[in-house]
């Protein structure tokens, strides 16, 4: 680990030496609050004071649609080809870091996933610092910080970013701008310590989360699964948006003109009705009470056994785009109360 | 373990009564023939291209080699198509997957089979596999319970069986239609078949696999004789999607049905959330 600063107007100058070499992701304004993470194209549109994106950064690597392979009528199996450019995605708070964390346990959870792991193993990263906002809940989450799969972390300080150079690429990345990197002074780790403080301090909502998992199983059949599921529209927003959320639907088209059979898979969502339903009508988790407690003891016990923690990241983006108003804390502080 | 499957030629198809038939299977590629093992009680992914996959348990026994049975009921969109489909189709296999059965823990003891109606797909399996090392067993028992004489899925086979001295085949339906020939066997429930049975608790691995209200009744009376929940082997169907615990259709609780399972035992069963 290698600690530097970069003085912030020189961002600038590495973002784009960075876009020569890799493709470049950074985080741009879309709408009037609204975020997304975007091919590098200007660095005046990279967006540094956003929260969260519409999209977790899984999109890059865990396609919301992909095509596994075709076959004709001579029934060779052609795999499709997979774009193998070197990406970089720039700005990824600690919550998506922890997101990627998540998903690249499930995608390797006793097999490995080809389709994702040939795009995850080609994608560098560069965390970004983040002050909370109401929505957010890393720090009741415990994913307010990460040491792990990020390559270079960036956290703002007044007038610098302080680096953090955690791995080769991350090295080889500060290594095409040399000059625009400094030694850390003894000044940046006090303010870095500073703005750490300052942080903790802006958390609005906290929830205590020591016995979720306990409490959760404990009120599995309390009615707030019932009375929730009234006010849930089931319309999957939260999973879309959900950074860990890996679910997906595998399918065949066909078309009249082409002489091929596509296998695609492409995101899917366990409160869809028909999500459990197999041949002969039989549907294991038909209930909307039970679809909508599902998906909450998925994220907040998650695969704890399999994954050794929740699922949660404690990025808000469900809360936040929920149609029906429906927020993951409200319902947390319920059950424990 | 790859989601992308095998090409394969459905060599025979032999019709079981109205909506089931049995499906040989053999993998075009010859390296693909002699290298696919698998235990009983696992399960395949069929492809057929342009339709999509299913998941089937394999019926033949690890033992036959050079080919799988698929015993499928012609139920959902995929099954209607393997049923259209003519002799020396092209489909796609891509498996095996999940646990399959114990074998090794249950070699050495007995072993007691209850099947209800297409039930049977995987327990032949179990079923064939015992009969092939028959010595590696004590007592071997199986008791199938169909809902009319037509229903018994592989009757002749299963005539023949219950015509062996090294294992008590006992079957059962619960009607017979008037002219219909169902003589020496049973007419009534799977469980009064267990009373018949005499296999001593202890060392009996019991596999159970039928309809949801089967598994009720004959888990009751299984219970109810003294066979312990460590020791009842249930098969759960979920809808697996890949098989490889990655797309979470199967979930259950948090256990991917196709990777711990589908095999549970029933004690494993009862402490799964949502089971039941």
């Amino acid at each position: 680990m290698i600690f530097l600063t970069l003085e912030k107007k020189k961002l600038s100058e590495f973002l784009d030496a960075l876009s020569r070499e890799f493709r470049l992701v950074v985080p741009e304004k879309k709408g009037e609050k609204t975020y997304t993470f975007s091919h590098y194209s200007s660095f005046n549109k990279v967006a540094l004071e956003f929260l969260r994106t519409i999209l977790p950064p899984k999109k890059f690597f865990f396609l919301p649609k992909e095509s596994l392979f075709n076959i004709g009528n001579d029934f060779n199996i052609n795999s499709c080809s997979i774009d193998n450019a070197d990406y970089i995605l720039f700005g990824l708070h600690p919550c998506d870091l922890h997101g990627i964390d998540i998903l690249d346990r499930a995608f390797s959870y006793k097999g490995r996933d080809s389709f994702y792991w040939q795009r995850r193993e080609k994608i560098g990263i560069i965390g970004f610092s983040c002050l909370p906002d109401k929505y957010c809940l890393c720090k009741s989450m415990r994913t307010d910080f990460i040491e792990s799969v990020y390559d270079i972390f960036l956290y703002t300080l007044d007038n610098v970013y302080m680096v953090t150079v955690r791995t080769a690429l991350g090295d080889d990345m500060v290594r095409l701008k040399p000059e625009l990197f400094k030694e850390c002074t003894e000044m940046d780790i006090a303010e870095y310590k500073e703005r750490i403080k300052i942080r903790d301090s802006k958390f609005i909502r906290i929830i205590d989360i020591t016995n979720l998992a306990e409490l959760l199983t404990l009120e599995y059949k309390s009615e707030i699964w019932e009375e929730y599921s009234k006010k849930c529209l089931f319309c999957g927003s939260c999973v879309m948006v959900c950074p860990t959320c890996q679910c997906f639907d595998v399918y065949d088209s066909t078309d009249m003109i082409s002489e091929y059979s596509i296998r695609w898979r492409r995101w899917d969502t366990c409160m869809r009705k028909d999500y459990a339903l197999v041949a002969g009508g039989h549907n294991f988790r038909e209930g909307r009470a039970e679809r909508f407690r599902f998906r909450y003891l998925h994220k907040e016990i998650g695969f704890g056994d399999e994954h050794g923690k929740p699922s949660c990241t404690g990025c808000g983006r469900c809360s936040e785009t929920c149609p029906a108003g429906i927020d993951m804390t409200e319902v947390v502080r319920r059950i424990r109360e | 373990m790859s989601i992308i499957p095998e090409i394969a030629t459905v060599i025979e198809k032999r019709s079981l009564d109205k909506t089931h038939s049995l499906f040989r299977i053999v993998f075009d590629s010859e390296k693909k023939r002699d290298s696919f093992t698998f235990r009983p009680g696992q399960f395949i992914i069929l492809s057929i291209f342009g339709v999509g996959e299913a998941p089937i348990s394999i019926t033949s026994s690890p033992d036959e080699k050079g080919f799988i049975d698929l015993c499928v009921r012609k139920i959902g969109r995929l099954t209607t198509a393997l049923h259209e489909l003519e002799e020396n189709s092209k489909v796609g296999i891509r498996g095996p997957y999940g646990n399959g059965y114990p074998v090794e823990n249950m070699e050495g003891g007995n072993l007691l089979i209850v099947a209800g109606g297409l039930g049977i797909a995987p327990l032949r399996s179990m079923l064939r596999y015992a009969l092939w090392h028959r010595d590696k067993f004590k007592q071997v028992s199986i008791a199938y319970g169909a809902k009319d004489v037509e229903s018994v899925l592989f009757r002749g086979e299963m005539y023949s069986i219950a015509e062996r001295k090294d294992i008590k085949c006992l079957l059962s339906v619960d009607r017979v239609e008037e002219g219909t020939l169902w003589k020496g066997h049973h007419v009534g429930r799977v469980t009064d078949l267990l009373d018949m049975i005499d296999m001593p608790l202890k060392d009996t691995s019991v596999a159970v696999c039928g309809p949801p209200i089967f598994y009720k009744f004959v888990l009751r009376k299984l219970l109810d004789l003294g066979y312990s929940k460590g020791r009842i082997y249930m098969s759960l169907e979920r809808r697996m999607e890949c098989g490889l615990g990655k797309c979470g259709h199967c979930v259950v609780g948090h256990k991917y049905t196709c990777i711990e399972g589908p095999i549970f035992t029933y004690w494993d069963a009862i402490n799964l959330p949502e089971i039941f």
